[in-house]
């Protein structure tokens, strides 16, 4: 049909039943004489429905302590930490602050992994998972405590109550972990994502 | 403290957890690394194709809230602000790609991480049958050019609005649903098989 490709231009807003009255009404009168179209936007609809239920990653375990390591990184070199841009876009004596850093984080990293079980005795009755003290890690989890109950993967990501419950972290881990085999397990990771960032100060 | 006044009152906004943030309450922003980690890092997997670039992606966006926390206004939602970092990082490091080779971390012998998938009823033979075809999803949407891509999965993926995305982009509305729909029609012509 001669107007097939003005009228999909008007497709995409059709299966989200977006269009005016008379530009919906156009489409369908379109789509009752166009079999051809009427497939397309069948296509579309099932295209949507496709995209809509993709499967969703999730940020790994180590996510929060490397952040958090990297904010203090960038605390102290001053600027942002990027793998890829110190790689690709290195202006002159970056390297030599990158390399300072890292020296930082790897003294910071191997302070935090020596001594997971820092002082739990301030307070027993409520004790904290979070084991690094104050001049160590300044940066905020210390702040978000576990339930009374432990610490349960809550259900929804987005709930007020889940904003008391610490997320699932390699920290919360590090410090709970009741199996020294677990503990060196969950050490060993945090310390790979550790030198993650560390590494690149060879080149 | 802070946590616990949530748990009576309502959920706080992101606006309010960045001004809160704004204030030095640091608490916030671990709650808005939480809220927003896997939506980011989902929107920039699939742009670049590759969740460890995509989470070290993230982490640098988080990093810049931090940073630039001060230059957040109100006027502004903050989702639009955070994806607007994201998504300029991503397109930064897509033109940094087509310059150079392809670095990968496994050259230096770093292994690859396990990427848990999230799903509810676990069905195994479901479950292949729809990675392979989120693969296939995945390798079309990689063969759009970035602005055709970045409004699929803006739109599609990630189910944001139309005023949102024109926000994020910093085009027209008009521009992002020509886009969408061009975008849309292309996938449809490629997929045809699957759909
Ligand atoms: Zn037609």
């Amino acid at each position: 049909m001669a107007n097939c490709n003005r009228i999909s231009d008007l497709f995409s807003e059709y299966v989200e039943n977006d269009l005016s009255r008379d530009d919906a009404a156009k489409v369908q009168a379109h789509l009752a004489a166009c079999p051809s179209c009427k497939e397309r936007v069948d296509q579309l609809t099932a295209l949507r429905q496709r995209l809509t239920g993709m499967h969703q990653i999730k940020t790994t375990d180590d996510f929060d302590l490397v952040l958090r390591a990297r904010i203090q990184m960038s605390k102290k070199i001053g600027r942002p930490t990027l793998l890829p841009q110190f790689f690709y876009n290195r202006p002159p004596l970056f390297s030599y602050a990158m390399a300072t850093a890292a020296v930082l984080l790897l003294v910071f990293a191997g302070s935090m992994m020596l001594s997971p079980q820092g002082d739990t005795s301030r307070n027993s009755a409520n004790p904290s998972p979070y084991t690094f003290s104050k001049s160590q890690l300044t940066f905020p989890f210390d702040r978000v405590r576990p339930a009374a109950g432990g610490l349960k993967r809550p259900a929804s990501s987005d709930t007020a109550k889940d904003f008391t419950q610490p997320a699932k972290t390699s920290v919360v881990e590090l410090a709970g972990a009741d199996s020294t085999a677990e503990q060196d397990a969950r050490r060993q990771r945090a310390r790979r994502a550790m030198k993650k960032y560390v590494i690149p100060v060879s080149f | 403290m802070a946590g616990e006044k949530e748990i009576e009152g309502a959920i706080p906004t992101d606006e309010d957890l960045i001004e809160r943030f704004q204030n030095g309450d640091l608490y916030a922003f671990d709650l808005i690394v939480k809220r927003y980690k896997d939506q980011l890092l989902n929107f920039v997997y699939r742009f670049l194709n590759n969740q460890e670039q995509a989470e070290d992606i993230v982490q640098e966006t988080f990093l810049r809230v931090y940073r630039n926390r001060h230059a957040y206004r109100r006027v502004a939602k903050f989702s639009t602000w955070i994806y607007t970092i994201a998504g300029n990082l991503a397109r930064t490091e897509l033109r940094k790609r087509k310059r150079r080779r392809l670095f990968s971390l496994s050259d230096i012998g770093i292994e690859n991480k396990d990427y848990e998938i999230s799903s509810d009823d676990f069905n195994p033979e479901a479950h292949v049958d729809t990675l392979l075809h989120d693969k296939v999803i995945q390798r079309e949407i990689n063969r759009l050019s970035p602005k055709f891509r970045e409004v699929i999965i803006l739109r599609d993926i990630q189910n944001l609005s139309y005023e949102e995305i024109a926000t994020i982009l910093r085009v027209p509305i008009g521009t992002v649903k020509s886009r969408v729909n061009r975008a849309r029609l292309r996938l449809q012509e490629r997929l045809k098989k699957l759909l």
